[in-house]
């Protein structure tokens, strides 16, 4: 079974945190995403995977989101998806 | 004489009595009809037996029989309303009864479907919460750190060093420089394109995706060239601006 790796930084957190996951490339992006929050200790429900170029990540599997979007990516709190910006 | 007058007198008198009996018979007669009706024994031959109205004016006429009558007729009607008023809200109450019935039944059924849903629901969240957990026993954490944060002095150097950079290297690939400068391609065009607008940068971005940085005192060359030629062609430009313009990057034309 392949792995993929994600380089995800927490944005949110001044410092930039980032963790570097290696999951299958079968597994749904859903469980990244869970996985992601519980790493950073942030709530899953109110999170969101973004890339570096701010489109949201909403694709299906780990492999397909790696070929999509790349490696790096970001998480951020849920209610700053689709925002102005500060 | 006398006595034959007295007789005749005694006669007539005899006569009017018997006139004024038969007549007073027939009137009870016919009060005792009214009154009674068929079973009426009220006459002549049972006077005892005659109810007081015997005594009230005599004829029941054809009016008053008509009005007797109309009486019975809304007497009757007004039964017939008040029976059917009973009936339709006999019937009201059992529909509402019904209707109560079948919104019990309704509500019920709804409570026993949410139920089920929730059930559904808790049991889907559970499936879902295990299946994550099987796969999280294959995710690996392979590095974790913090990103180095740019300081004040680093960020500002860094557009001189952009600058800098671009006008050393006179003609540029737009692709080598955002990946020089760790940038997306088009943000690097994008940035350049605000040096350019403000003057900070002067140059050309060809359609091969490069840009090549011309000086103020090239430009100057350039433009004085064609104001000596006046009429210049697009070749004779082109040969002349090899020379009036320099290609190379600063660091080989230095060596």
């Amino acid at each position: 079974m392949s792995k993929v790796t994600f380089k995800i930084t927490l944005t949110s957190d001044p410092k930039l945190p980032y963790k570097v996951l290696s999951v299958p490339e079968s597994t749904p992006f859903t469980a990244v995403l869970k996985f992601a929050a519980e790493e950073f200790k942030v709530p899953s429900a109110t999170s969101a995977i973004i890339t570096n170029a701010y489109l949201g990540v909403l694709c299906c599997v780990a492999g397909n989101v790696f070929l999509k979007h790349g490696s790096e990516l970001r998480i951020i709190p849920r209610d700053r998806v689709g925002g102005q910006g500060d | 004489m006398d006595v034959a007058l007295y007789l005749i007198a005694a006669a007539v008198l005899i006569v009017l009595i018997g006139f004024a009996v038969k007549i007073r018979s027939r009137t009870q007669e016919a009060q005792g009809w009214a009154t009674g009706g068929p079973g009426a024994t009220c006459g002549p031959r049972q006077p005892s037996m005659c109810p007081l109205e015997v005594e009230q004016p005599k004829k029941v006429g054809a009016k008053k029989q008509k009005k007797l009558e109309e009486k019975q007729a809304k007497k009757a009607q007004r039964e017939a309303e008040m029976e059917e008023r009973e009936e339709r809200k006999r019937m009201h109450e059992l529909r509402e009864q019904e209707r109560q019935q079948e919104d019990e039944r309704e509500r019920l059924m709804e409570q026993k479907q949410e139920e089920e849903e929730r059930h559904a629901a808790e049991e889907q969240e559970r499936r879902e919460e295990e299946e994550y957990l099987k796969l999280k026993a294959s995710f690996v954490v392979e590095e974790q750190g913090e990103e180095e944060q740019l300081t004040e002095d680093q960020s500002r150097n860094l557009l001189q060093e952009f600058i800098q950079h671009i006008e050393s290297s006179k003609v540029v690939l737009l692709e080598d420089l955002a990946s020089h400068f760790g940038m997306r391609t088009q943000d690097a065009i994008n940035r350049l394109q605000d040096l350019l607008a403000e003057g900070s940068l002067t140059g050309v971005i060809d359609d091969r995706g490069k840009f090549i940085s011309i000086t103020p005192e090239e430009l100057d060359s350039v433009a004085r060239f064609i104001r000596q030629r006046g009429h210049v062609s697009i070749t004779e430009l082109a040969q002349a601006s090899n020379s009036l313009i320099n290609l190379q990057p600063e660091s080989r034309s230095s060596a």
